[in-house]
């Protein structure tokens, strides 16, 4: 038989057959990645029914947006997270304007049940509310490159894609994100004045 | 504040991921917005004064469908389950000798998805590529696999019969 490649199904593959015809890659495409765009919708906001949300209407929007995915070194993920960021800067408003989708991409039963991961998923809620206390003091710019880079674990080239920005940007824009978290965690809360 | 700090280094919270039927039934709500809705064609007779609609009750017509080529035979599907809209698959595609122009071509899709489970990379009913493999066991085959062709043109082996059952076409002889 020869020397045979085989392989899960790759983004390549699956976003031309997405503007071939098919749903059915579309559903792959949503089984490979729904997960990572989950996640990175949660830590941005600190909610896991919302991060649902936005995760099904980042895809929707890869659906509608078919002919405009852009694959970095091959995947689509960064493309997708770039979605999800434009949503994440103004969650509030992004809700509001996909409610009619969000209600339509949310399963009748009201909250997802986690079982036996509840109390893990309510200590994640906990931390990344804590850590967003300090983080949300950052920049839009600073908050996402971080959390593409050192969060979602996007290589430089796949963050400057969805970024829209040159590879050095996100470099330089890495380093002073750190530099500036660090200094918010080290200057201390006011204090408060007893009388 | 060093919990907070390592937090920032590093994934701050454990990668999760959504409930296996949570997952499910968004994809499943999100394909049925994606899907296009089918435009209806209502018929109407009219003949003289008399309108008839015949309904022939517990008649099903079935559309048999025409055995079709594929677009390329330089990248196959195997699958091990046999759902074409699941991802229970791996994608095949052979070496090319330097000396050959483009992909090399598979023109024996059964039998080359054959040898992926007789070396033990898929095993029926289970999705993945199984990594514990060995090339010298013989290790069980579908009794029965079919190639067919999906709706991009490619071809895709799946355990079974015949391509009907899946609501494909059967692929057309070379």
């Amino acid at each position: 038989m020869g020397a045979i490649d085989i392989r899960e199904p790759s983004d390549v593959s699956l976003v031309t057959a997405m503007l071939e015809d098919g749903t059915d890659a579309f559903g792959t495409l949503f089984e490979q990645h729904a997960d990572a765009v989950y996640n990175h919708c949660f830590r941005r906001t600190g909610d896991w029914s919302l991060a649902e949300d936005l995760t099904s209407v980042v895809f929707l929007q890869a659906w509608r947006n078919r002919r405009r995915i852009q694959l970095v070194e091959g995947s689509a993920l960064p493309w997708l997270l770039a979605v999800a960021n434009n949503m994440l800067r103004n969650t509030t408003r992004s809700v509001r304007r996909h409610r009619r989708l969000i209600a339509k991409l949310r399963p009748e039963e009201a909250a997802p049940d986690f079982a036996d991961e509840a109390a893990e998923r309510m200590d994640d809620v906990r931390t990344v509310q804590r850590l967003n206390e300090t983080f949300q003091k950052l920049a839009v710019d600073d908050q996402e490159v971080i959390s593409l880079c050192v969060w979602a674990g996007l290589s430089y080239v796949e963050a400057a894609a969805a970024l829209d920005v040159p590879v050095g940007t996100v470099k330089s824009r890495l380093a002073r994100a750190r530099g500036r978290l660090r200094r918010l965690m080290e200057t201390p809360e006011p204090a408060v004045l007893e009388e | 504040m060093n919990d907070e700090m390592s937090a920032m280094q590093a994934e701050p919270t454990p990668a999760r991921s959504m409930p296996v039927p949570r997952l499910a039934e968004r994809k499943r709500l999100l394909l049925a917005v994606a899907r296009p809705r089918r435009r209806r064609q209502v018929v109407f007779a009219c003949a003289g004064a008399v309108t008839a609609v015949a309904v022939t009750t517990g008649a099903l017509v079935l559309t048999t469908r025409e055995p079709r080529p594929a677009k390329q035979h330089d990248m196959i599907r195997c699958y091990s389950i046999g759902d074409p809209d699941g991802r229970a698959y791996t994608e095949l595609s052979r070496a090319s000798l330097p000396e050959d122009p483009g992909p090399a071509q598979i023109y024996d899709p059964v039998p080359s998805c054959a040898s992926l489970f007789r070396q033990g990379f898929l095993r029926l009913g289970r999705s993945g590529v199984d990594k514990d493999t060995d090339p010298n066991v013989g290790h069980p085959v579908p009794k029965t696999l079919v190639a067919c062709v999906l709706k991009n043109g490619q071809i895709a082996v799946l355990p079974g019969t015949e391509c009907r059952q899946f609501n494909l076409p059967a692929l057309s002889a070379r």
